[in-house]
């Protein structure tokens, strides 16, 4: 990143109401930040495209609808994952991995029918041929072709990914250098995982949110795992890393990250994989997007 | 305790040195003593005669009123008393001079609980701690205290009510109501504003308008009447709706209230089923009788009507409920009583049961736990 000189671009939808307070973020880049108002635009499209907006209210209600199934059906699967678990303790016990499987035909199910809910209203809605919505990516386009390089902060990760696939910012980004963090890599990576072990009423069950945008292929990063998870289990480790296989399971922590070429940056043990064993180790190889960083 | 014990030996010792001894005593050590994370030793010396001293506390299951031993020949007093584990114990101290006992707040120990009665010393545990999200955080965005008017049918008055509206509000946004029994003493004893703000900026809860209301004949009112369910539906509710930008699903509405506020709330959800989604009743005064009349005065006959039915054919009422209750209030056994009845005809009860009085501080603590249950915020898609 020392190598900017700016002008970068930013979304920092993610910060919903507050995404336009940046100040911090100028002043401690010291850069020209182009930010992208990704979620103003879409408040603007509410009054410019009514209609347009009903219907992709209607698909996120639908997307919820089917949440809830998920979240039955997650519940089930999971109790039977644990109690494998806790009759062998070993991550290669048959029983356990068709546990697994079964958890990950739900995930699969459920990401399955997000896609068709998606592909439903691009092919109904065609967003992309309104006006309004061209106008904004044409400026989002001409906005990305002056910068050096684009910023993707975190924030609500749903509000993220639905605001930059409403525009179709995710294939403006193709070939471009990317840094995020946080939810801004989640989004970045194939899938995006929820989860939280450490709520007031107890450990959340981890779910999908939705596919992510591909341009970090191979991951799914659990970004502030440390704060968030129960990784002094190695049942959780185990029980993750398997999930979300073939994928990897990598934890983003502050003051680390991840390189265009899978390098660790920064703190050592920022960047951690997790294996199938219940373990953690360092990050193997084979990790390359081109893009530039993801961090916490 | 041992402190005391080397505090009586070291006066043994040297009698004729008592004032001195107990004067460095009292400048070396906070009250209550705490000799391990939950024993108290209660101490009391002003340096005049006194005949004794009692602790009067309100601890449902102790004798409330109990005498501290004297230390040798002097005027000093001291009471051990082991405290359950994270509890609080709200106290006063009844001096007894000359046969005439008066009571006053524990002289050295400046923590107060306040409430509309006045104030009483606080006892807590050495394991508890005040939480930190109800305390004052300068990076949670404020939101905003609103003070209306509107005209009440049921009452045949004008009622004020004061709304809180979340930093985060915006026009053309809806947001979730919760309506709050005893408003104006939520505000003022358990600093609901201040929690509002650091749960909603932290996402735990989800930013919702919140109304606080307050009785005017506030017993009769709360005390399972017609009137207030009326009032509450009616009357409050209604004129919420045509003036503030509420959602419209029961699961968006919720009533909460403590003491007499649980039953007002309990009582208006069972009146209009379907109107409240979301419940949230503290230290509920949800008397009940088995068999025989129950002895608390004629201002409970109605609500001990309304729980015994309440018993006998519970209806159904909020998909949600969170219940709390001290176990230090005579209260906790009918509210142990109706989580059963409550998880008959709801899938989402929780109730707590803590080691606290019928206080402010006791159910301020909860609000956390409760609202995270009934109004869960975005925490889960948060990452930053």
């Amino acid at each position: 990143m020392r190598d900017l000189t700016g002008p970068v671009a930013l979304v920092s939808a993610g910060w919903r109401y507050d995404e336009e307070r940046d100040e911090p973020l100028r002043g401690a880049l010291g850069l020209t930040i182009h930010n992208l108002r990704l979620y103003g635009a879409f408040r603007d499209i509410e009054r410019a495209a009514p209609e347009l907006v009903a219907a992709h209210a209607r698909k996120q209600a639908m997307l919820k609808a089917i949440k809830v199934r998920y979240r039955e059906a997650i519940v089930s699967r999971l109790a039977g994952i644990q109690a494998q678990w806790a009759d062998r303790r070993d991550p290669a016990c048959p029983w356990f991995r068709l546990a697994v499987r079964h958890l990950q035909e739900v995930d699969e199910l459920f990401l399955a029918e997000a896609d068709r809910l998606h592909q439903e209203f691009a092919a109904t809605g065609r967003p992309f041929d309104h006006p309004a919505v061209q106008a904004v990516r044409a400026r989002i386009d001409e906005t990305l072709d002056g910068c050096q390089a684009v910023l993707i902060a975190g924030g609500h990760v749903g509000v993220l990914r639905n605001r930059m696939s409403f525009f179709g910012v995710d294939q403006a980004l193709r070939g471009r250098r990317l840094i995020a963090w946080s939810g801004g890599a989640m989004v970045l990576a194939d899938r995006i995982l929820l989860y939280h072990d450490y709520t007031t009423h107890g450990v959340g069950l981890a779910e999908y949110l939705d596919r992510g945008f591909g341009l970090v292929p191979g991951v799914v990063f659990l970004p502030h795992a440390q704060n968030r998870l129960d990784l002094n289990r190695p049942e959780n480790v185990a029980i993750l890393a398997a999930r979300v296989a073939p994928l990897r399971a990598v934890t983003l922590e502050n003051g680390g990250g991840i390189g265009p070429s899978g390098q660790q940056i920064g703190r050592a043990d920022a960047v951690r994989q997790l294996q199938p064993d219940g373990t953690s180790g360092a990050l193997s190889s084979g990790l390359v997007w081109g893009n530039d960083a993801a961090r916490s | 305790m041992q402190r005391v014990l080397d505090l009586a030996v070291a006066i043994e010792r040297k009698p004729q040195d008592a004032r001195r001894i107990l004067a460095e005593f009292v400048a070396r050590w906070q009250f209550p003593l705490m000799d391990s994370q939950d024993n108290a030793t209660f101490f009391y010396w002003d340096g005049m005669p006194a005949d004794a001293v009692f602790l009067q506390h309100w601890v449902f299951g102790l004798p409330s009123r109990q005498e501290f031993r004297r230390i040798g020949n002097t005027d000093a007093f001291y009471l051990p008393l082991d405290l359950p584990r994270g509890a609080r114990v709200e106290y006063k101290f009844e001096v007894v001079r000359n046969g005439n006992g008066r009571w006053m707040h524990d002289p050295r120990n400046a923590r107060r609980a306040f409430d509309p009665f006045g104030s009483n010393s606080v006892c807590p545990a050495g394991s508890y701690i005040d939480p930190e999200w109800c305390l004052y955080d300068p990076q949670s965005r404020q939101g905003e205290m609103q003070t209306h008017r509107f005209f009440s049918k049921s009452w045949g008055e004008d009622r004020e009510y004061r709304l809180y509206v979340p930093a985060e509000a915006r026009a053309g946004k809806e947001y979730p109501l919760l309506i709050v029994h005893d408003g104006a003493d939520f505000l003022h004893y358990a600093e609901m504003k201040t929690l509002l703000d650091n749960l909603i900026h932290r996402h735990e809860v989800a930013p919702l308008l919140v109304c606080f209301t307050s009785g005017v004949r506030r017993n009769w009112e709360y005390a399972a009447n017609p009137r207030q369910a009326d009032f509450l539906k009616l009357d409050l509710l209604a004129h919420l709706q045509s003036t503030q930008p509420v959602l419209d699903e029961p699961q968006f509405r919720g009533l909460m209230g403590a003491s007499f506020g649980g039953v007002s709330a309990l009582h208006a959800a069972v009146r209009h089923p379907g109107t409240w989604g979301r419940l949230l009743l503290q230290s509920g005064s949800f008397a009940f009788t088995d068999i025989g009349e129950h002895t608390r005065g004629p201002m409970w006959d109605p609500i001990v009507n309304f729980v015994n039915h309440f018993r006998e054919n519970p209806p159904a009422i909020a998909a949600k409920i969170y219940l709390s209750c001290g176990t230090f209030e005579s209260l906790i056994y009918y509210n142990r009583s109706l989580v059963p009845v409550f998880q008959q005809v709801s899938d989402g009860v929780r109730f707590a049961e803590v080691p606290d009085g019928h206080n402010w501080i006791n159910w301020r603590d909860r609000l956390r736990e409760a609202l995270t249950w009934l109004f869960p915020g975005p925490l889960w898609m948060y990452y930053e």
